[in-house]
């Protein structure tokens, strides 16, 4: 905790995961929403949906610049 | 994301993979965006009726709607959707920002949530001809925001501009009218679990500040 009493940053990430776990209560949606979204990690991101297809896709050189800019 | 796992990020170019807590949420547009979408197939059906349930408002809609799901006949939510969405020209409801903000499809929210998808390089998929701004639609890019099935993670901050610009002015009401529509049934619970999701993530988003 700062001298202002102020939250840093970094409890504010700890304070909201935990948050979030309270408020989902444990309900465990991890297996059907991972199902549905055909993975869950980046790096399966080019599976399609088990539900369909996306409504949306890439848009080419805003990807690069996008990709160059990111931090 | 913090400062501290920003400068990790850096110093090993490796591309970090959100919190799980982060994920769940992505987990939970996903689920909303896919109902929202289309009517669900037994496949899905049997899925959500696998949902369990928590002591707390989130987890309680999700136990209705699993039960919900495990009643339910694929051929009478065609027809519910129908009721609800597509109607002839027209549904009972019309689940786009525009048209709740508005009054009218096409208009001046449309055209903000265009300008925000191009910066996030993000565009209408081929084929696809409804507006941008439908509910299924904006939950898919939430989703797509946090856990980067699209392009990569973004940032909170970015996400939650996202959220307080298109979801947050309308999301809600549109759940409350699905919740009491006259053709719901099923879809009652999935309004149940969207408006409860949307509470949780606009309290979420105070706690990052």
């Amino acid at each position: 905790m700062r001298s202002d009493g102020k939250r840093t940053r970094g409890q504010d990430g700890l304070h909201r995961r935990d948050f979030l776990k309270t408020a989902t209560g444990g309900t465990a949606a991890g297996v059907v929403t991972a199902v549905l979204a055909g993975g869950t990690a980046p790096a399966e991101a080019a599976a399609e949906p088990a539900a369909g297809r996306s409504r949306y896709r890439e848009t080419e050189h805003v990807r690069r610049a996008y990709r160059l800019a990111r931090f | 994301m913090q400062a501290n796992q920003l400068v990790a990020s850096q110093k090993t170019g490796a591309q970090l993979r959100p919190a799980a807590e982060e994920l769940a949420r992505a987990g939970w547009y996903r689920l909303l965006a896919t109902l929202l979408g289309s009517p669900p197939g037994r496949d899905v059906l049997d899925l959500i009726g696998t949902l369990s349930a928590g002591p707390t408002p989130l987890g309680a809609a999700a136990e209705a709607l699993a039960a919900a799901a495990r009643k339910a006949e694929p051929k009478a939510l065609e027809r519910e959707f129908t009721d609800l969405f597509i109607g002839i020209g027209e549904g009972e409801l019309v689940p786009y920002g525009s048209y709740y903000l508005t009054g009218f499809l096409h208009e001046r929210p449309l055209a903000r949530l265009r300008a925000d998808l191009s910066a996030l390089g993000l565009a209408r998929a081929e084929g696809v001809y409804e507006p941008e701004d439908g509910i299924a639609g904006l939950c898919e890019v939430m989703a797509a925001l946090i856990d980067g099935s699209l392009d990569a993670p973004v940032p909170l901050d970015r996400q939650r501009r996202f959220f307080d610009s298109h979801l947050a002015p309308w999301a809600d009401r549109f759940f409350a009218d699905l919740e009491s529509a006259q053709s719901a049934n099923f879809y009652r619970h999935v309004a149940r679990l969207g408006r409860a999701i949307i509470k949780l993530e606009s309290e979420a988003f105070e706690i990052s500040g």
